[in-house]
């Protein structure tokens, strides 16, 4: 242990993360050498397109890919001090559902659709955390209670398809709660949803988090999910973090092409109707042939030659926390 | 349950249409009960007395009325009596049915037991060597026939190594081992033979199944592996094995037939052939609507096995 | 019917026999949309906002009232004479992908209504399929001998536009025609879609969940619950100022990031959950989550009527601008 120098070590520290996977076609780097770090009680919001490597990223950290032989990981997943990518099988398994735990996109498919809610909810408790099955229903109970689901007696005895997807998603998060995480990851947990359930689902991760002191990976495709709800942002692109700050200094002010281009593409409420969006020209690329340099000069409007052949690395200024991957970044001063 | 009712309803004209099939068929089939009976006789050639005795039988009506007769006398209860042994074809069948049922179910359970973990570890490891190794195996299986695999066990165990006896039956009287040691060969040679289709078919559905976010979940909440593919990944990963386990009944039957033949166990595969063999016609027809009944039977178990495996096939919520 | 109205829906239902007796999808549905408009329909899950936009193009026919077309009820002439009206009446999907015949060449695909109305000579309708796919940016030397996967999904949603532009039709029904896109992609897709409302001069029906991407593409907005037309007025006009609860709250959900809004501003989200459309509260619809409903409210259906020019409502207690 580090001497008490009152510095908490973070509560998770990813260095260097590649999660790459063996195609017929080549070698697909869906995860490409990120680094971040996240501290206790803080919620992150990771945006990105598809395809920007963000859902890999949250499976990669709880090791939870498919087991099929074409997953090659390299880097460290630090966890209170420990780094996960060197853990036994068994002790990786404590980590997940104790330590961190996840909520999926589609509520539809993330709840096994022949098993009780019951039986998916206590499992956790009776087999990783040593409930009596008494115990563990009445836990169970408690847990509904508190993501807000009317009468969870009942509910333990219902099958997912008899609950409406808002209700599943809370299911979800009652089951992810039920470990006593210290860090939610949250992969697009509202995007399958109707826009007025999305709002209580995002309060709801957002109550939970501060009377549990819970850390939160928020992972989204939508900014304003981001701006509403996490205290600092990093932006994806092609496998790699491009941008990331506090949320608030990060849409006022982005330095990265691509954070102000995807701001600018998204249709504002503010702004009065056909407004004509700033669309991002051509397609993201290829995670089988990445380009060379920075990954996003050939869609970015201030490329310079340079751009195609040195690959900018993801600093801050000194004294900042405002880390970004560009060379010719956006002025400091401008306004979004 | 009105589902169920439904389906029993269809059965109605399922039944009438497979016993007239059969019993034209079995009409067709070319030679003669008479000769059976007679033998070698001389008195073969007699016209007078083969007329007699299909008079006896009832054989000398056409067809129709032999079919509607036939239906009047099951509708209370009677098969008829054979026409060469003139027992009566009911008490045959009770004593021949509960040896078929014996090796089905034994043959069944054998393979299940060897495909349903076989085709997880091979869905939970595909296309790595141990997967492989399980594919090229059932490949194997594949290609060769019951009865071949038959006669090889008894070359092997029985011939060889004199560990089992060849063929011959038991009954249960004699005791438990006494009764199973004649089992056991024929239901290697059935079971086998079931295994690799039962296998590959769990292995694909396995795989899909894995694909699943429930599962990512389910690990994601640390669950043990072997947890994961027994609770959460198998029951979805069934409707097709569940389906296919269903169609395979039919083929078993027709499998059995040889392989009780094989090993001479009294079951009715081997009465059908016997019966065949002397145009006795009743008997032939017993066996075929017994089948005909049996396999309806299993697949109705079939659908109502569908609703036990999946709530979303008998509940319905609110919204369609 | 306004006089430059190009479509008018009147008191159009849509019911579905179900297992529980009958259901209706859509009732009484109401609105005109005036040539060269855009009208953008929004609601949730369920509000029968596609069943609306099929509606129009009889696909099925209303269980009863009209569709005018022209000048033409569709509900009412024969099937025959339906074909000549589709070439005017195209429809967009939400998945562009699955909207396309994987096996056929792009050129085929977007030539095909083309041939079903038999237009032109085969090296007419080569000349026309270069002319769209040009004109929704997709070029023709690579693409026209290509097939379906080998696009992204916005390059499939291009050539879904300009295989429902090469009749030159007048009306372009949109179900969710951005909702599979990403938002770079999404923006380049609205884009072109305004850009050739003014080279076609076409009118447009925007269906989608988001409100956001209703506003900008939207001359006036249309908002549906469970079945029902809530309220309908000029886009600028609705989201300023909306007069119905559930506009209102539907409003107040969206997430926004907009310069000075980050951090977290006190949202009302609605409470509570989407009842089942098939069986509907009794009264206004929306009752149950709304927060200004008293007794009437359940008693009484609000009818649409006129608060305003061009403002139009169904509540028994509208919300004062």
């Amino acid at each position: 242990m580090e001497p008490a120098t009152g510095r908490q070590p973070p509560l998770l520290e990813v260095v260097d993360l590649h999660t790459h996977f063996v195609t017929p076609r080549g070698i697909a780097r869906a995860v490409d050498g990120v680094s971040f770090r996240l501290e206790r009680g803080r919620m992150l919001g990771i945006v990105g397109e598809s395809g920007s490597g963000k859902s890999v990223l949250s499976r990669s950290i709880i090791d939870i890919l498919a087991r099929d032989g074409t997953v090659r990981y390299r880097g460290q997943v630090v966890f209170e001090g420990r780094d996960l990518r060197q853990l036994p099988p068994k002790a990786m398994r404590d980590v997940r559902g104790r330590d961190i735990a996840m909520v999926f996109q589609d509520p539809m498919t993330s709840l096994n659709p022949v098993m009780k809610i019951g039986l998916q909810l206590t499992e956790v408790l009776t087999r990783r955390r040593g409930f009596s099955a008494r115990a563990a229903r009445t836990r169970a109970i408690e847990l509904l209670n508190a993501v807000g689901i009317a009468d969870p007696e009942r509910q333990l005895a219902c099958y997912p398809m008899h609950l409406s997807g808002g209700m599943r998603q809370r299911v979800a998060i009652a089951i992810a709660l039920a470990g006593e995480p210290k860090l939610l990851i949250a992969d697009e947990p509202t995007t399958a949803l109707d826009v007025t359930i999305q709002g209580q689902i995002l309060d709801l991760l957002q109550r939970l988090q501060r009377q549990r002191n819970m850390a939160v990976i928020l992972i989204t495709h939508d900014l304003g999910v981001v701006a509403g709800y996490a205290d600092e942002v990093a932006v994806m692109y092609a496998g790699q973090i491009v941008e990331r700050s506090e949320t608030g200094e990060l849409l006022r002010r982005p330095r990265m092409p691509y954070t102000e281009a995807l701001m600018k593409s998204v249709p504002l409420m503010s702004a009065p109707p056909h407004t004509r969006l700033q669309s991002i020209p051509g397609l993201p690329p290829n995670l089988l042939d990445v380009p060379g340099g920075c990954r996003f000069h050939e869609r970015c409007r201030y490329a310079r030659e340079d751009c195609s052949e040195r690959m900018p690395p993801l600093t801050a200024k000194s004294g900042s926390d405002h880390h970004f991957a560009c060379w010719y970044p956006l002025a400091a001063g401008a306004e979004a | 349950m009105a589902y169920l009712r439904k389906r029993l309803l269809h059965l109605i004209p399922v039944f009438f249409l497979v016993t007239f099939a059969s019993f034209t068929l079995v009409n067709l089939l070319p030679g003669d009960v008479v000769d059976a009976i007679l033998a070698d006789d001389q008195a073969a050639n007699d016209p007078e007395l083969r007329r007699q005795i299909k008079a006896d039988l009832g054989l000398d009506k056409p067809l129709l009325v032999r079919y509607v007769v036939w239906l009047g006398d099951l509708s209370q209860g009677d098969l008829g009596r054979s026409y060469i042994t003139g027992k009566k074809i009911g008490d045959l069948l009770v004593q021949r049915i509960p040896v078929t049922l014996q090796l089905m179910v034994m043959s069944l359970v054998f393979a299940l037991l060897l495909a349903v973990p076989l085709g997880i570890l091979s869905g939970y490891r595909s296309n790595r060597a141990i997967d492989r190794w399980i594919s090229g195996g059932a490949f194997g299986i594949v290609a060769i026939p019951p009865f071949v695999t038959a006669i090889l066990f008894i070359w092997v165990f029985a011939v060889l190594l004199d560990l089992l006896p060849a063929a011959g039956h038991a009954p249960m009287f004699f005791g438990v081992w006494q009764n199973l040691k004649y089992f056991i060969l024929p239901m290697l040679a059935i079971g086998l033979s079931e295994v690799p289709i039962f296998l590959r078919v769990l292995r694909v559905d396995m795989i899909t199944t894995l694909q699943e976010d429930y599962i990512a979940l389910a690990r994601a909440k640390g669950l043990s592996t072997p947890y994961i593919l027994f609770r959460h990944a198998l029951r979805p990963s069934l409707f097709t094995l569940v389906t296919v386990l269903g169609l395979q009944v039919g083929r078993l039957i027709s499998g059995l037939v040889i392989v009780e033949n094989v090993f001479a166990l009294p079951g009715i595969g081997k009465l059908l052939i016997d019966a065949i063999d002397a145009r006795d016609v009743l008997v032939v027809q017993a066996i075929v609507t017994f089948s005909a009944i049996a396999y309806v039977v299993i697949n109705l178990t079939v659908d109502v096995l569908y609703a036990i495996l999946d709530p979303r096939v008998s509940q319905r919520p609110g919204m369609a | 019917m306004a006089d430059d109205s190009i479509l008018s829906v009147k008191n159009v239902s849509v019911e579905y026999l179900t297992e529980s007796g009958r259901f209706a999808a859509i009732q009484n549905m109401n609105f005109d949309l005036g040539e060269g408009e855009t009208l953008g329909l929004v609601g949730e899950s369920g509000c029968g906002k596609s069943t609306t936009g099929r509606a129009i193009l009889q696909l099925p026919r209303p269980t009863s009232g009209q569709v005018v077309f022209d000048s033409v009820d569709l509900t009412r002439i024969p099937q025959r004479d339906m074909r000549p009206i589709r070439r005017r009446l195209q429809i967009i999907f939400q998945d562009p992908v699955s909207s396309l015949n994987p096996r056929r060449k792009v050129k085929d695909i977007v030539a095909e209504p083309l041939v079903i109305a038999g237009v032109g000579t085969r090296s007419d309708r080569d000349a026309k399929v270069r002319e769209v796919l040009s004109a929704v940016g997709v070029d023709p030397d690579i693409s026209m001998d290509r097939r379906p996967h080998q696009f992204s999904g916005g390059q499939c949603q291009r050539i879904c536009i300009a295989r429902a532009l090469i009749l030159e039709p007048t009306l372009i029904v949109c179900d969710e025609p951005v909702s599979a896109l990403d938002v770079s992609v999404q923006a380049q897709i609205l884009n072109l879609l305004e850009d050739m409302k003014a080279r076609y001069g076409l009118t447009l029906l925007f269906i989608s969940h988001d409100l956001a991407v209703v506003k900008n593409i939207s001359d006036r907005v249309a908002v549906m619950y469970l079945g029902k037309l809530c309220e309908i007025a000029d886009s600028g006009r609705i989201y300023d100022s909306p007069a119905h609860p559930y506009t209102a709250g539907l409003i107040a959900s969206i997430p926004v990031f907009d310069a000075g809004s980050s951090g977290r501003g006190e949202r009302a989200v609605l409470a509570g959950e989407i009842p089942s459309p098939l069986s509907p509260p009794s009264g206004c619809r929306f009752r149950t989550r709304c927060r200004f409903a008293q007794q009437k409210c359940r008693e009484e259906e609000p009818p649409l009527r006129q608060i305003d020019e061009r403002h139009h409502v169904a509540c028994h207690f509208p919300l004062l601008a």
